[in-house]
């Protein structure tokens, strides 16, 4: 049967490939298919609420889980703040705090507590627990953006079984914001909190463990101070390497949650009506094109209205937001004291007239370079939409992407030259938590290089101010005053999207734009 | 310099010469190598001029489908067309190789014959070529398009120190078999001064296998570009490179096939018809 | 020996220097884990007081010196970034990269074998120039291109591979191979054509030679000469190549991984790199080009055995 020297027929060699091929097509057909999970299955087909999984592209990061906005995946379900927050009027909401009160003057607040929390470790919760944690907010390792508002404390005291006392120097109008900003964390443990080894909170989910690039596992809190909460016995967050791969994961029922998607994916995802999507409301992430008044031409206040004229931003809000999200000219919320809608349209869509500005500053045809950070689909979509625009008011724009950590070294150096955009968080809750704490908009120090004494005058009223006539004047006026000056031209507002199964019920999201799961479950 | 050592250098001439490197190209690998890479190129250069939009042109129409409409390949993600960005992307990839490739020719072989001609040099330079070549192409990228910001800079210095090594070993290789040959040692034995034996015939036979070793390493530098962007180190968006638009429009093979089948057509052309190129040059310098 | 000696002296020598170009690059590039860990908000002072607790305000070659020292004693520190001990962050994440290297490496070898004996042993013209044009496409498809295309077909049009991901050799190994099939494939390709072409040259060359001749007249079959006298006498310079080859084997992992969203030692290198986590990412980098050096100190000893064996034999030179 078998040939020698090279005849044609039956060789030794061919009938050992046939066989080989041959058994690998055998194997192949008898492992189950991985891909199979690959199919437009819908969701996913739990019989119970055992287990919630939220798929996101981002990892756990336990270094800088102080600082609001990272970690939106897990910081609500491990720890609770000391107040929630009411999304229309923006105002807190009793949680682990149940009531706060001011003095006259508004420099004294006395928070009282539930007196029925404990710790994932079994230890009760009390006034000092609250104190620690807004200690640990003041030092700059916590990278905590309310930090700022936290140093303005001039003194923390424990005035009772469960209550405490912030004091101030002077009112500052913001200052609730510490409330719903800040997670309650356990000084026993707080030594392994950085590292991610041990995550101790009160919140409905206990920290498990942390496999990282992988999964985080959490299990129920049964002893949660919101009786019969949570319902899932268990959740896992899931990190995917790749958008497409969570997109495909939220189209398989692999994940209860797809969590961040880009706003066109999910889209994509929701057209067929068997997957929901959600977003952060008002917990937005403001989007700006922030100009540094160092280079020329940007100096001259002209140039910069003509920008805010140039830019479409209702193109930007369908186009780059995929609809999730409002075009707005201001960078907080306008349903604020002393805002109103209008403010939303201040500057309207007008090539010619940005043109014509520019001509009357003498610098038509000036070049201005805009630099995102590198990796942002979102920022690289806005970017392409604000680069045609200002190309159509006589600039000549340029878009460069700038890798994510010189990005960073850049913004806090305020070293950008020209023009970047980015994006904003925290605005929604008062526009004095963002002077404070956020580098664009700082009163001292802002990116932008702004060192106009009527800002930090504006800024100032607004920080400090004690009542609410008070308030709702200084919001008026630093709003006209950002409007007018141009400097930090707000482009719209985009929640964070989120895509689940339509069973999916009693999602939420808190107050700082993160995934909230005490009442979800599977219907 | 006598008439014996005269005699004794014409007759060292090895038949064909630079002529032999060129006829290697009209063997069928050669013709089809060359065809190949003359049409991406020509492609490149004249094809835009025939397209009503531009690369870095956007449009409402995003991930327009191929085939049909406006777009022979469809639009990207903001409405570009794809099409006109994969041109643009091989003029770039052009132009990058045509940049680097030069530099680490003349680099590689300076420091291949330096290392021939003076023992601690060439201990020097094997040791620098050793360093080169023991970091991994793409993470020599990494590393370099972090020290100085990712762009075409970054990527001219990674390809540059990647590709330096083959021309300087081959140089080096070249330069001392030559040296060997008996012709050199007639040469030297005749009185030649050394100067005229490096001019008149090493570096011409050094040259020469240079040059065929420069096809490959044009074809390493595309792909170290490519792999680059691939981990987003490369070229930055809005500027189109192939390796760019691969890894982009790999997140949208399922919508959009075409975003990323483009240029991924484009590359595999521009490297199979350099090595045709290389394969054919490399025989013909073998044959002599 | 002496000869061994001084190559791996050689080695240690460049291992040193790679050491230093490693840990300059990165200290060139703007920004420092403290950027990243003082966060978009923070000041500049507010970066400097990060740094200074990270100690990173000493001089460069104090750094380098408690760094290269640390590696040498196996104390390799907690990433700036992330917090955690180096050691067990590269050990979580190496087996993911190494199935994916032992798969390609296997892969790349017996597919180079293959095509190299089906380019030495064809007979007919037709199969000769179909393996010559299967050898030259598999060598213009570099792993970010094959890839790429392997997601297209497998993945999304035919749906029999998953896109992205990766398993647990150890706990579930039918579904591990699966998530490694494409990426493996992908980064075995070029290297395969390349050893098969240098394995047919060599093949062809010994068929010429005295031994070859004689077996051939004493009866053996042709199956047994391929493969009992010139596959192993030609296999040397494949070898060699299969020894560099498998030595840059990192780099087609680095990419493979991105694509693939595979959590190994690659993707952990370019997220180190990217957030500046110095420790981590020299640590890295230093590793990979440790293991390049090594397989090209291991190709260059066993070469010179080979030579020397060869020589005896009488061998081809």
């Amino acid at each position: 049967m078998f040939n020698t020297d090279g005849a044609p027929g039956l060789t030794r060699r061919r009938l050992l490939g046939v066989s080989a091929a041959g058994s690998m097509a055998l194997f192949l057909a008898a492992c189950s298919s991985a891909a199979s999970n690959t199919g437009d299955t819908g969701s996913g087909g739990h019989a119970k609420t055992t287990n919630l999984t939220v798929g996101t592209t981002t990892d756990l990061a336990p270094s800088t889980i102080l600082r609001t906005g990272t970690n939106p995946t897990t910081l609500s379900l491990i720890f609770d703040t000391l107040a929630g927050v009411d999304p229309n009027t923006l105002q807190p909401t009793p949680g682990v705090a149940t009531s706060w009160r001011w003095n006259a003057d508004r420099t004294e607040l006395t928070v009282n507590l539930r007196d029925d929390v404990y710790f994932h470790s079994g230890r009760k919760l009390g006034p000092q627990d609250a104190i620690f944690s807004i200690k640990t907010e003041q030092s700059s390792t916590s990278g905590a953006q309310i930090g700022a508002t936290a140093l303005l404390i001039d003194s923390m005291k424990v005035t009772g079984a469960n209550q405490f006392k912030l004091t101030l120097k002077k009112p500052v109008s913001s200052f609730l914001n510490l409330l719903i900003l800040t997670p309650l964390i356990d000084s026993e443990t707080f030594s392994d909190l950085y590292s991610g080894k041990k995550m101790v909170g009160t919140g409905p989910y206990v920290f498990q463990s942390w496999t990282p690039g992988s999964q985080v596992k959490l299990t129920r809190n049964a002893h949660y101070w919101q009786k019969g909460l949570p319902y899932a016995e268990s959740v896992t967050v899931r990190v995917f390497g790749s958008e497409q791969a969570l997109v495909s994961a939220a189209r398989t029922g692999e994940v209860d949650v797809a969590w961040a998607l880009v706003p066109s994916d999910a889209a994509l995802l929701t057209k067929s009506g068997k997957l929901a999507s959600h977003t952060t409301g008002e917990a937005f992430a403001e989007w700006y094109v922030g100009v540094n008044v160092k280079s020329k031409p940007f100096d001259d206040v002209l140039v910069r209205q003509a920008i805010a004229h140039a830019l479409d931003r209702d193109r930007i809000t369908k186009q780059a937001f995929a609809g999730f999200g409002t075009a707005t000219c201001v960078p907080w919320s306008t349903s604020l004291p002393g805002l109103s809608g209008s403010d939303d349209t201040y500057y309207n869509y007008d090539p010619a007239k940005a043109k014509a500005l520019l001509k009357q500053a003498g610098a038509l045809g000036a070049s201005a370079p805009i630099a995102i950070g590198a990796g942002n689909s979102v920022a690289a979509a806005v970017a392409n939409i604000v680069e045609f625009n200002l190309s159509e008011a006589g600039f000549k724009p340029h878009v460069s992407q700038v890798q994510s950590t010189t990005y960073q070294a850049q913004l806090q150096a305020a070293s950008i030259n020209g023009l970047w955009i980015n994006n904003v968080g925290q605005s929604y809750l008062s526009p004095g938590t963002v002077l404070l704490g956020n580098a664009p908009l700082k009163v001292t120090g802002n990116t932008s290089n702004v060192t106009d004494p009527q800002y930090v005058k504006l800024a100032d009223n607004l920080i400090y101010a004690a009542s609410d006539a008070d308030i709702a004047a200084a919001n008026r006026a630093l709003t006209t005053y950002m409007l007018d000056q141009a400097w930090h031209i707000t482009v719209g507002r985009a929640p964070t999207v989120a895509v689940t199964p339509a069973s999916l019920t009693g999602f939420q999201t808190s107050g700082t734009g993160g995934v909230v799961l005490t009442s979800a479950k599977l219907a | 310099m006598t008439a014996v050592a005269a005699l004794a250098l014409r007759w060292a001439v090895p038949a064909g010469g630079r002529r032999g490197l060129l006829s290697g190209l009209r063997t069928l690998r050669g013709i089809v190598g060359v065809a190949v890479v003359g049409l991406v190129l020509l492609a490149g250069l004249i094809l835009p001029l025939f397209l009503k939009a531009g690369p870095l042109q956007q449009s409402a129409d995003a991930l327009a489908p191929a085939w049909t409409g406006a777009h022979l390949f469809g639009t990207d993600e903001v409405g570009r067309d794809i099409l006109a960005r994969v041109l643009a992307g091989i003029r770039l990839d052009a132009v990058l190789v045509v940049v680097a490739v030069p530099i680490s020719v003349v680099l590689g072989t300076a420091l291949g014959l330096l290392s021939v001609a003076n023992p601690l040099a060439g201990d020097v330079a094997q040791w620098i070529f050793n360093l080169l070549l023991g970091f991994p192409g793409v993470v020599m990228g990494i590393a370099v398009s972090v020290a100085i910001a990712p762009g075409k800079t970054a990527i001219i210095v990674a390809m540059v120190l990647a590709t330096i090594p083959a021309f300087g070993r081959q140089a080096r290789i070249t330069a001392m078999a030559e040296l060997s040959r008996d012709y050199v040692a007639a040469a030297t034995v005749a009185g030649t001064p050394r100067r005229e034996i490096a001019r008149h015939h090493i570096l011409p036979n050094v040259l020469d296998t240079v040059i065929a070793r420069i096809a490959p390493a044009v074809s390493h530098a595309v792909l170290l570009e490519g792999a680059l962007s691939v981990v987003g180190l490369g070229i930055q968006p809005p500027q189109a490179s192939l390796g760019q638009m691969i890894a982009s429009g790999s997140q949208y093979l399922s919508d959009a096939p075409m975003y990323a089948l483009a240029p991924l057509v484009a590359v595999f052309l521009a490297v199979m018809g350099l090595s045709l190129i290389g394969d054919a040059l490399n025989d013909a310098v073998l044959r002599r | 020996m002496a000869y061994a000696g001084k190559r791996c002296l050689a080695a240690l020598a460049v291992l040193f220097a790679a050491s230093i170009v490693v840990f300059l690059l990165l200290h060139l590039a703007p920004g420092s884990p403290a950027t990243v860990l003082a966060g978009p908000d923070a000041s500049p002072t507010q970066v400097e007081a990060v740094a200074k607790g990270l100690h990173l305000d000493q001089a460069l070659p104090l750094q380098y010196w408690h760094w290269l020292t640390g590696v040498v004693s196996g104390h390799l520190g907690e990433s700036y970034i992330l917090h955690r001990p180096i050691g067990s962050l590269i050990a979580q994440r190496l087996g993911s990269t190494i199935q994916l290297m032992v798969g390609a490496a296997v892969l790349m070898c017996l597919l180079g074998l293959l095509l190299g004996i089906a380019a030495a042993e064809s007979r007919r013209r037709g199969w000769r120039a179909v393996v010559d044009l299967l050898s030259t496409v598999a060598l213009s498809a570099p792993p970010f291109v094959s890839s790429v295309l392997f997601v297209f077909l497998f993945a999304i049009t035919w749906k029999v591979l998953p896109a992205g991901g990766q398993a647990s050799f150890l706990s579930d190994p039918s579904f591990s191979i699966q998530y490694l099939a494409m990426p493996s494939v992908a980064i075995a390709i070029p290297g395969s054509a390349v050893i098969g072409r240098l394995l047919a040259t060599e093949m062809r060359r010994t068929r010429q030679e005295e031994f070859v001749r004689t077996a051939i007249a004493k009866g053996a079959s042709r199956w047994r000469v391929t493969v009992g006298h010139v596959v192993p006498n030609s296999i040397g310079p494949a070898m060699v190549e299969a020894g560099i080859r498998i030595g840059e084997m990192f780099a087609g992992a680095v990419v493979v991984e991105s694509l693939f969203a595979r959590a190994g030692i690659g993707s952990l290198l370019v997220d180190a790199v990217e957030d500046r986590d110095y420790l981590l990412a020299n640590d890295l980098l230093l590793l990979s080009v440790a293991f390049a050096i090594v397989m090209q100190l291991l190709t260059e000893l066993g070469m010179s055995r080979l030579d020397r064996r060869l020589a005896l034999t009488g061998g081809p030179a």
